[in-house]
């Protein structure tokens, strides 16, 4: 599995069909799991299992995920509890990912294994 | 010797500084913990790290503001955790200004620098986020951004973390007598 991380709108998804070797059409990749953030969002308003959500990421080709955690902790107890928890899922992926990238700008910068760009 | 690891929540930067803590040269080592210790979620987070740093050997100093005034022998290694919240705590104390809080840090920072052989500073990554704050928070961000710069430049190993992997922007976790497996990639 490959991890690609980083801040809204840094160019990970366009990375991540790059390294699936998807194309830039419309259709959805089958190889790659968008928006993790956001699954786990949900996952936590409806009270389902964070375990499986890790499970189904890890056997993805290509794990996509916003970077939640850098801004001032929230005032709401349920926006702390999904930063942390995308947070905690995203290393536990990370220790199982084959490699790692962190996209800035539109730059993927490779954190673990070995980069194939 | 001072080494500053900072990232956003949940990053796994406490993690790092604890490995890095556990093998810099100072004894004893100590955590220095700057959280208050009231409410249910401060309990829950204490708890949890207390459970990361189990068996570590740490002894815990209570830090929650002016520094300089811990008690802590000459020689000792220290990890304050962290940044932050010590900020929080100095910045937003009756009769506070920014400008007391930056001068009731930096002394602290001379104090440790001073007295202990290594220090491990956890800082946070709370700039990024494109938000326009109120004044109390816009000035709470300037002092802590002030801090890290400050740490930063007298560290000898500046790491971020993301997901629990270290980017290195400074120095070398060697210095601190810590490495980084082979599966850890390093950048620039």
């Amino acid at each position: 599995m490959i991890l690609v991380v980083g801040g809204a709108g840094q160019g990970k998804l366009r990375f991540a069909r790059e390294l699936s070797g998807s194309a830039d059409g419309d259709a959805p990749d089958a190889a790659i799991f968008d928006k993790l953030h956001l699954a786990v969002r949900d996952c936590l308003r409806e009270g389902g299992d964070l375990s499986a959500l890790a499970e189904k990421a890890l056997q993805s080709r290509v794990v996509v995920c916003d970077e939640i955690g850098c801004g001032i902790v929230p005032l709401d107890r349920e926006e702390r509890r999904w930063r942390e928890e995308t947070g905690r899922l995203c290393q536990a992926l990370a220790r199982e990912a084959e490699t790692v990238y962190r996209v800035v700008c539109g730059i993927p910068v490779c954190l673990k294994g070995e980069s194939r760009c | 010797m001072i080494a500053l690891v900072f990232g956003g929540s949940a990053c796994g930067k406490s993690a790092f500084a604890e490995r890095l803590l556990s093998a810099c040269p100072g004894a004893p080592r100590y955590y220095a913990a700057c959280m208050e210790p009231y409410g249910e979620e401060a309990e829950e987070r204490i708890r949890r790290h207390r459970a990361l740093r189990a068996g570590k050997g740490f002894l815990t100093v209570e830090a929650q503001r002016n520094l300089s005034a811990l008690s802590l022998p000459a020689g000792c290694a220290v990890l304050l955790e962290c940044l932050g919240t010590l900020t929080a705590n100095e910045i937003f104390s009756p009769g506070a200004s920014e400008e007391s809080a930056l001068r009731a840090i930096r002394s602290g920072l001379d104090f440790l620098e001073e007295r202990c052989a290594s220090v491990v500073l956890v800082g946070n990554d709370v700039f990024a986020d494109g938000v326009s704050y109120e004044e109390g928070t816009a000035a709470y961000l300037r002092v802590l951004a002030a801090v890290q710069r400050e740490a930063a430049r007298r560290a000898a190993l500046v790491a971020e973390i993301v997901c629990g992997l270290p980017i290195i922007h400074k120095g070398s976790p060697e210095l601190f007598g810590a490495s980084l497996s082979g599966k850890e990639r390093l950048s620039p």
